[in-house]
């Protein structure tokens, strides 16, 4: 569960979210953990994007069998996971970095029960959690009794599908090929790309950003149905920048949240959280880190540049904890993802579960679609991308 | 177990003591045992047993329209040992004595009662874990604890569901303070719905 919607339920149900979530995580242990496809395909698939649906309908394919190649945009795979290896003593999560759901999900999204290996994860509960109201600093300790996610301890999102995911799959990934139009009028799909180079398929599964749909940087012959493209248009993915800075000492609580704990729950419009990136990480350096999304996050997104954005960052915790964020202000790293070329925002908000699964629908048995936007439930998480990787196969390869 | 902890254990338990020494065979009330569902914010689970133990208890009648009522109204030491978890996050084991003035109903059983407590929570967490990717199963548990004294004041109100056996429930807020870790007191409130089985009444 995302944390959007764990704050949507959590508001709903009340006092209870923690023990449903925890309820829900013991329930977990029951689900059947590897799935095996009902195969009646045996063509060739393109996939276009390697994000995390990418890779995870990659690796799926590679599994059963079935020639694929990926067609990834930008000059690396990993779409919206990325990472800082050496900006501190641990890695770092420039994109997704919670785990929003119980970690044994990693054991489901790689479906191999051979695999030989253990991940440490962190309980993510903040233990010293504040307000800043504009004017002053309030501690809200209690909260940490309703808020309870996880993360990698020792590495990232991004080395999870780099480690287990990426090494089975990576002759077959083309990077720097943004596609720009899908011609499937014949029995053969033809993708050509912006060099002009076309390839051949008998089937597509597209796990591009939202945006990059919502914009027409691809073109479809025939054009999309319209019911396709209406439900494009009720999807928003905002604005979304991460912001990381090392200090030379430590001046913040584990979680710092705007407003009260009504504004932490109405996230309608997005969220804005300063947070300890080390927290519980094996990690001896001071590393705060800025999650925003929504209208919180265009005033970064919109600076005119990197030196700006770390400027108005810098005041704004001055503001709040009384000069001591320059004064111990060592370094920063940005990730701005809605300047980021082929991402252009967060992640998918909004829309209702009728309007995901119209854009989840296959075209014609022969265009596929993947990616946290059309997963059904766990939208805007990693997982919930891997998950309709595994929903897009099933329908797939049933041919 | 440090010497502190053991000498913070001591000094609650005096109260008890005291409390254990006061007590009357003479009490009508007798000597419940109390053992009820704790909630920690009414949904993290757990459970509470107790006894309370009177030392002064006193009778007041009013006279009203329909007939005379009698109160009995007491003070007691109520010592008392809790366990609640955040399933998967944390176990807390609470030592708590508190003071409890009660007023109840003679006739028909029903009280309202204040307390005010003074406890002790020992915190154990799980910071961190394994999983095993081809399992998805959970290892290597990291554990680390916290210790906190924990004050409180609670309002509990409850009746008789036979002659020897009560129900109650209890509304706790309690403040946690003097913990290692640096992040200052944390509030926390506490639900418990119980039964009270009373022995030696009279």
């Amino acid at each position: 569960m995302d944390r959007r919607s764990f704050l949507k339920l959590g508001t709903t149900l009340g006092l209870g979210m923690p023990f449903l979530s925890s309820t829900l995580t013991s329930c977990n242990q029951d689900v059947e953990f590897f799935r095996q496809f009902e195969v009646n395909f045996s063509g060739n698939v393109l996939i276009i994007g390697a994000g995390a649906a990418g890779l995870m309908a990659g690796h799926l394919l590679r599994q059963n069998n079935i020639s694929f190649q990926i067609l990834e945009a930008s000059d690396a795979y990993g779409g919206r996971l990325k990472e800082a290896t050496n900006f501190a003593d641990f890695p770092i999560d420039l994109g997704a970095e919670w785990i929003h759901t119980d970690p044994s999900v990693l054991a489901r999204l790689l479906n191999d029960p051979s695999a030989q290996a253990n991940i440490d994860i962190i309980n993510y509960t903040p233990e010293s959690i504040h307000f800043w109201d504009g004017s002053k600093l309030k501690k809200r300790n209690f909260f940490r009794n309703f808020y309870g996610e996880y993360k990698f301890k020792n590495t990232t999102w991004f080395s999870f599908f780099d480690d287990y995911i990426v090494p089975g799959i990576a002759n077959n990934i083309t990077l720097n090929s943004p596609v720009t139009n899908i011609d499937y009028t014949g029995s053969r799909i033809a993708v050509t790309n912006a060099a002009g180079n076309r390839f051949e398929a008998d089937k597509v599964i597209i796990t591009v950003s939202l945006t990059v749909l919502q914009q027409g940087s691809i073109t479809f012959t025939p054009a999309l149905p319209q019911a396709k493209v209406d439900a494009l248009q009720q999807i928003e993915m905002p604005d979304g920048i991460k912001v990381f800075m090392e200090f030379s000492e430590r001046f913040y609580p584990d979680l710092l949240a705007f407003g009260g704990a009504a504004d932490l729950l109405n996230d309608s419009s997005g969220e804005k959280l300063y947070y300890d990136a080390a927290f519980r990480k094996s990690a001896a350096s001071h590393v705060l880190g800025l999650f925003t999304v929504g209208t919180d996050a265009s005033f970064y997104t919109n600076q005119p540049d990197d030196n700006k954005t770390i400027e108005v960052v810098i005041n704004e915790l001055d503001q709040i904890f009384e000069g001591k964020a320059s004064r111990f202000y060592k370094k920063h790293v940005i990730q701005n993802w809605s300047k980021s070329p082929y991402v252009l925002g967060s992640y998918s908000f909004g829309s209702d579960e009728s309007t995901r699964v119209v854009l989840t629908e296959p075209i014609d048995n022969k265009i596929y679609f993947a990616g946290e936007a059309y997963a059904t439930p766990d939208s805007s998480t990693v997982h919930g991308a891997g998950e309709s990787a595994f929903v897009a196969l099933e329908a797939l390869l049933k041919g | 177990m440090h010497k502190k902890t053991f000498s913070r254990i001591i000094i609650l338990l005096l109260p008890v003591l005291y409390g254990t020494n006061t007590y009357s065979q003479s009490n009508q009330e007798g000597l419940p045992i109390v053992v009820g569902y704790l909630g920690h914010y009414a949904i993290q689970p757990g459970i509470k047993i107790g006894t309370e133990i009177p030392f002064k208890t006193w009778e007041k009648e009013r006279t009203r329209k329909k007939g005379n009522i009698t109160r009995v109204k007491r003070f007691s030491v109520n010592p008392q040992l809790a366990w609640f978890t955040r399933i998967n996050q944390d176990a807390n084991y609470w030592l708590n004595a508190e003071v409890m003035y009660k007023v109840r109903n003679k006739e028909r059983g029903f009280y309202t009662a204040f307390t005010a407590g003074v406890g002790y929570l020992l915190q154990s967490k799980v910071e961190s874990f394994s999983v095993n990717l081809a399992t998805g199963e959970k290892t290597n548990k990291q554990r680390a604890s916290s210790h906190f004294l924990l004050p409180s004041l609670g309002f509990e109100f409850g009746g008789n569901l036979s002659s020897q056996l009560g129900w109650y429930n209890k509304y706790t807020w309690g403040q946690r303070f003097f913990s290692g870790n640096g992040n200052g007191s944390t509030m926390s409130v506490f639900v418990e719905l119980g039964v009270k089985w009373y022995l030696f009444k009279n």
